[in-house]
């Protein structure tokens, strides 16, 4: 995920925290904890709290990959990034558990916050508004695999491609997917035919909605049936598209 | 519907054989009841709508969704939405997406409150009930510096310990009767928080520098229980 920049200034932090950078870097992880845990409490309560704290620890997790700064992070967050999720609409039909999408948002937050990155991120605000992203990008992830399961077949989803791949697989798949479809854009003889097959497949609309969407380009829903069913005959034969698809 | 079409499952045994138009109605869901009803009797039929059913898979595998943004790109238009410019290629896309509108939506559902931009409101207080101590086996006292207290089906034991200079007080507490995880223990003096930690795996914390006149605080995630009675412990070491 590209992180744009806040627009506070990035001495913002040590203007909001009592606290000395130099003093933070200086202490103990256990001391940090003790003191994020005082300050949290104190924001919970509505009195007047420092963030240099937790910031800090985020430091120690993220730059210096710190594990008992990770872990208390972590711990501490999970509450709050699960009632993230929770308040989404979208949370009790995935069928997922809060537990997976914290682990899944912490794991994203982990790997885009690198080192080089965190120095984007000067304030705990800004860490936990990147953290909170992260956690609605995992369950658009979920939503758009649910959808896959149901737009497709099973016995295809079965040999096809996994919803959740790794980076480069994925990257490689687009690629493959975005030649497939300019091949198929090659087979079609005019903008309707580009219109159904781009809707039928690519949006997933029926045959309904694609009249709904275009009346000025077809005369009715029949219309739409007649040219997906010529599409759909012409590229059945089509060998060089039957090797493509391993027919 | 390929080659082979025609010669599949033999003749339809339910004539007059559904049509293309039909089949493929069929098989986007669109199809009239009598359709349904053939299908369910012609096996000969039931096959071509299920060729059609399998290209169509095959196709949407390859090509559905093929142009939506990821969920970063649309997360970063939730960014630039704040903070820079919108990439133009994914919000014309976004215009003509209803599937990316929805998605659009429910990311900005879930980070429409920024976090920690304002404190959550009071929790609901709970005050802890001090116990009357009961006795062990054999009658004695097993831990004579532990007090209990109860609130509702929670049971909380405290002790208090001298430690480091003759006036530190470290309080040591177990809060059992609960699976709930991220607890955290409070002081609260005067009504600020003056020091706090996580309850650890078995419910268990300590807490040093007590003060007299110290509250202790119990935070769960939907109300807190506080005991008030620790003063009762506090006045024997003060």
């Amino acid at each position: 995920m590209q992180y744009i920049l806040p627009s506070q200034p990035a001495s913002r932090r040590s203007a909001i925290s009592t606290v000395e950078v130099g003093q933070l870097r200086q202490m103990s992880v256990a001391t940090l904890v003790e003191r994020c845990t005082t300050e949290s409490e104190r924001f919970y309560r509505g009195q007047p709290h420092d963030p240099g704290y937790s910031h800090e620890l985020f430091r120690r997790a993220l730059v210096e990959r710190d594990e008992q700064a990770w872990e208390y992070i972590f711990r501490h967050y999970s509450p709050l990034v699960e009632s993230w999720v929770r308040r989404s609409g979208a949370f009790s039909s995935t069928g997922e558990t809060g537990e997976f999408f914290v682990v899944s948002a912490f794991t994203r937050f982990w790997r885009a916050v690198t080192p080089e990155k965190f120095g984007s991120f000067p304030t705990l605000a800004s860490l936990l508004h990147y953290l909170q992203l992260c956690a609605g990008c995992v369950v658009i992830d979920s939503v758009r695999a649910q959808s896959w399961a149901e737009m497709l077949p099973e016995e295809t989803l079965q040999n096809g491609r996994s919803p959740l791949t790794l980076p480069d697989e994925e990257a490689m798949e687009r690629v493959h997917r975005e030649e497939f479809w300019n091949y198929i854009n090659t087979q079609l003889n005019d903008e309707a035919e580009r219109v159904v097959v781009y809707n039928s497949f690519v949006m997933g609309m029926k045959p309904g909605d694609i009249y709904t969407g275009r009346p000025d380009l077809f005369d009715g829903i029949g219309e739409v049936y007649n040219v997906k069913r010529n599409v759909l005959g012409r590229l059945s034969r089509n060998q060089e598209l039957r090797r493509m698809l391993a027919l | 519907m390929g080659d082979d079409e025609g010669s599949t499952d033999g003749a339809c045994c339910c004539p007059p054989e559904l049509d293309e138009l039909d089949v493929l109605a069929a098989v986007d869901g669109e199809a009239s009841v009598a359709v349904y009803a053939h299908l369910e009797q012609c096996s000969a039929c039931a096959s071509r709508a299920q060729q059609l059913r399998t290209l169509q898979g095959q196709l949407r595998q390859q090509l559905f969704r093929l142009f939506c943004p990821s969920s970063d790109e649309l997360a970063a238009c939730i960014q630039a939405d704040t903070s820079g410019p919108l990439n133009a290629h994914i919000t014309n896309h976004i215009l003509g997406c209803p599937s990316c509108q929805s998605d659009l939506a429910l990311l900005a559902s879930i980070v429409a409150r920024p976090p920690h931009s304002t404190p959550p409101p009071p929790l609901h207080r709970v005050i802890a009930q001090p116990q009357p101590r009961a006795p062990t086996k054999g009658h004695t006292w097993s831990q004579p510096d532990t007090r209990l207290y109860r609130a509702g089906t929670l049971r909380i034991s405290l002790s208090l310990e001298r430690y480091g200079n003759p006036l530190g007080l470290r309080l040591r507490g177990t809060l059992r009767g609960t699976r709930q995880r991220a607890i955290t223990a409070s002081l609260i003096s005067s009504g600020r928080v003056i020091s706090s930690t996580p309850l650890d795996f078995y419910g268990s914390f300590t807490l040093n520098d007590v003060p007299n006149g110290a509250v202790l605080s119990l935070r769960l995630p939907t109300y807190e229980i506080v005991v008030e009675a620790l003063q009762h412990l506090l006045h024997e070491y003060y």
